[in-house]
């Protein structure tokens, strides 16, 4: 039972979970998967309950270029959730094996999705590359799995009266298709690489059955000018050709962001002297990493300004090629509970700049103040932060209930301004009169307002509503609703109460 | 005399436009016919109906009434005859019997008009095309939408005139023909190298009137004219998939149908931007009327 008068008590962190669903229903699609080959390297990351795949990106024009792009991705994505104990990511590719890909290009994400449910992975990154003059444009999807009832990421506060209140946002989340870019060829070749496992042998032509040239070190790094399929060109300065196999390489991220007060250490360990710095929410230039230890404990070695020291790679946030990296790994981020870094991850998404989507751009501002709410801290300038992005995401999105009812429970959250909670689900439910969520948040409302503890503790807010007016209100945008209509066509019911029509628990948990 | 013709040729496109507004109609009732075949059956049925007239009772009835009577019902197959051989076409500078060759039962098929593109532009871009209005139709919950869109190139041999792409109404009554969802145009502009690209959603309904989608670019190498083939025709084509499923819904009485048509028009609602206002009242407009509909 809640000992305060105000719901903001109420959202301490022991009152708020998050629920990342992953019903798992048990399809197969034996004979596609068999097509595919796994990189037995990543083996070990393949065992987590948060999972985000990479596919092997379909090359139009047959530059063998789609490959090396979804290796790219996949190290990108996996250095940025490494933090996350609960999550891992796996590179699919599909070679030249025509099946798979014929079978992609004619059902996209539908036929991703599937992949990502065989292999109970919860998103899956894949996309389209094609060259043009001396360029590439590259079109890249994120597919959710089927498995996943509903939208997957949600927000839920509970709330102590006579009994326990559970209010639930859930994100808009779907499929996701992102705005194409244009990559220049040479800037797209030149990357810093890290050797990361032994076997890193240098050819004269991309070829392993040749004879070696030589190997490269372990924990070594170097550059690259050119990057196709399997393999990477050595950016040697005497122009001999010399090539290297992806599958040992690690990519060594351009910048790591560091949100919080910086602390730089003289070597990669956190009992070495620590180098001062004068520096928060920096961005630092990598210029080298390391595994250290049993458990490979990743470390960048930075630039920050003049000093030049080494940090704990779980306290950064890297750069990423692909704006879809960044939302990937928050949406990771957010499953695996790192809310912190799910703020970093969107806001460097949003700070990249090149994506251009409404619907995206607002779910990214949803998604961080989903995260911030589940932090659980109440400082009013966090809270008028929080009410800034969901504007922003009500702005870009204004005809989408799921905007406006996500605004609605952070307003209950901050439980000053029931005016708002009503006119938000007011408006939730005139644009979509026959929407679940809506019907479901409204429920659990009316459910709350007429707890007879929590009443007692609602104070008349600036607006005048008292506990009554709240009620009535509550009321009015219910009977604004229609009776929701499930898959099939069939007539389902969220109203517990409304014109005598009456949930049974099945239907309300569906 | 002139003016008599153009009577009759005013009558006999009358008649024409009755015959295609039947084939709509059973088209919705689920019964795909082409309209080639429709007609030609139509032709032969009053033809037989005429002869049958013409025999009548001689005793009873003396030959002048017999022939006035035989001639009305000839009005129909002659209705049929000028409409292909062009006299009395709905749509001018089309040959029907050539375009017909594509036309779809299912309404599934984003119909492409010829232009001068190279083969290879032309490949990538239909091939780019279907991929970003598929995806988006995806998002959009179009159940299978792989299977319910896909892109055809019409037969350059069927316009027999320059395709006069500012005419929306002519461009309709081409995708009408082949009962197709949309109608799709690329063009390059010979003068200042702009590319053009314009997408006709098919399907209409009185309460909800769709719309063309242009899109002008410097270049198909650009993201930004890919973008907007993502946003506007994979919009568009989720709308017109939107009123199919509603005419079909409210002509057969399908809940499933109308269900999906709300469901399709919801979705797009939800991804527009504060300017498309108008688009978005619209589609409040008609989804309350499906909500409306007793069937629901």
């Amino acid at each position: 039972m809640s000992t305060t008068p105000h719901i903001p008590a109420a959202l301490t962190a022991p009152h708020m979970v998050v629920v990342a669903c992953c019903l798992l229903f048990t399809v197969t699609f034996a004979a596609e998967v068999a097509e595919f080959h796994f990189d037995p390297l990543r083996a070990e990351e393949t065992t987590f309950q948060n999972r985000a795949d990479v596919v092997q990106f379909i090359d139009e024009t047959d530059m063998s270029i789609g490959r090396a792009i979804a290796y790219i991705a996949w190290r990108e994505l996996f250095g940025s959730i490494q933090d996350l104990p609960s999550s891992g990511t796996k590179l699919l590719t599909f070679d030249d094996d025509p099946i798979i890909q014929n079978k992609i290009v004619h059902e996209y994400n539908y036929d991703v999705a599937r992949i990502a449910n065989e292999h109970c992975a919860d998103f899956v990154l894949w996309g389209v590359v094609r060259e043009v003059d001396d360029a590439v444009l590259l079109w890249s999807y994120v597919a959710v799995s089927d498995n996943k009832i509903g939208p997957g990421l949600e927000v839920r506060i509970q709330i102590e009266g006579d009994r326990r209140h559970n209010i639930v946002a859930r994100l808009p989340q779907k499929q996701f298709n992102f705005t194409p870019l244009r990559v220049q060829l040479p800037e797209f070749g030149h990357r810093r690489w890290f050797v990361r496992r032994p076997g890193a042998n240098i050819f004269a032509s991309p070829n392993a059955d040749l004879s070696r040239m030589g190997t490269l070190k372990l924990q070594s790094h170097f550059d690259s000018r050119e990057i196709a399929d399997k393999w990477v060109r050595l950016d040697d300065q005497d122009g001999g050709d010399q090539f290297v196999e992806l599958w040992p390489l690690d990519l060594l991220p351009e910048t790591a962001f560091h949100p919080e007060n910086v602390q730089l250490w003289a070597r990669p360990t956190r009992g070495s002297a620590k180098v001062p710095v004068d520096a928060r929410n920096a961005t630092a230039v990598v210029e080298n990493q390391a595994y250290v230890g049993d458990s490979e404990i990743k470390w960048f070695e930075v630039n920050i300004g003049d000093q030049r020291g080494w940090l704990p790679a779980e306290n950064v946030v890297t750069s990423q090629q692909l704006p879809a990296g960044y939302l990937l790994a928050a949406m990771l981020r957010f499953q695996g509970e790192r809310f912190r870094r799910t703020i970093d991850e969107v806001s460097l998404f949003l700070k990249d700049g090149r994506e251009t989507d409404n619907a995206i751009l607002a779910f990214a501002n949803e998604l961080r103040a989903a995260a911030e709410l589940m932090v659980g801290d109440t400082s009013p300038e966090l809270s008028s932060l929080i009410q800034d992005w969901l504007d922003t995401a009500v702005e870009l999105t204004p005809y989408d209930p799921a905007a406006y009812r996500l605004r609605a429970v952070a307003q209950v959250a901050q439980g000053d301004n029931w005016r708002g909670v009503i006119d938000d689900l007011l408006t939730a439910s005139q644009l979509d009169r026959r929407d679940r969520e809506t019907h479901t948040i409204v429920k659990s409302l009316i459910g709350l307002i007429t707890d007879d503890t929590f009443r007692k503790a609602i104070r008349p807010g600036p607006e005048g509503l008292n506990v009554e007016d709240i009620h009535a209100q509550l009321i009015h945008v219910q009977s604004q609703l229609l009776p929701v209509i499930d898959a099939a066509g069939e007539k389902g019911c969220a109203i517990v109460g409304n014109n005598g029509c009456v949930c049974h628990e099945s239907e309300d948990r569906r | 005399m002139e003016q008599a013709i153009e009577l009759a040729l005013t009558g006999f496109e009358a008649v024409s436009r009755l015959l295609d507004w039947l084939v709509q109609r059973l088209n919705d009732f689920g019964l795909p016919f082409p309209l080639w075949l429709f007609h030609s059956l139509v032709a032969v049925l009053f033809l037989g109906v005429s002869i049958w007239i013409w025999r009548w009772d001689k005793k009873k009835y003396d030959w002048p009434i017999r022939l006035v009577c035989a001639i009305v019902p000839l009005a129909i197959p002659f209705a049929v005859i000028l409409k292909w051989t062009g006299v009395s076409d709905p749509i001018p500078g089309v040959n029907l019997y050539v375009l017909q060759q594509k036309y779809s039962t299912e309404q599934n098929d984003i119909v492409v008009l010829p232009f001068s593109l190279s083969a290879q532009d032309e490949a990538f871009l239909q091939s780019d095309i279907r991929r970003l209005i598929v995806t988006y139709a995806q998002d959009a919950g179009v159940s299978d939408g792989h299977r319910d869109i896909s892109l055809v190139n019409l037969p350059s041999e069927a316009f027999t005139i320059p395709i006069p792409q500012d005419d929306r109404d002519w461009i309709r009554l081409v995708g009408t023909a082949v009962n197709a969802l949309g109608v799709l145009g690329i063009a390059e502009n010979e003068q200042n190298g702009l590319i053009r690209g314009w997408f006709n959603v098919v399907p209409n309904v009185d309460n909800f009137r769709v719309l063309t989608e242009s899109i002008d670019s410097h270049a198909y190498a650009d993201p930004e004219f890919y973008s907007q083939v993502q946003e506007r025709w994979g919009r568009a084509t989720v709308l017109a998939i939107a009123v199919r499923e509603y005419r079909r819904g409210l002509a057969l009485d399908d809940k499933d149908a109308l269900y999906a048509a709300r469901k399709y028009f919801v979705s797009v609602q939800r991804e527009l931007g504060g300017n498309d206002e108008s688009l978005a009242q619209a589609i409040a407009s008609i989804v309350a009327d499906i909500d409306a509909t007793p069937k629901l």
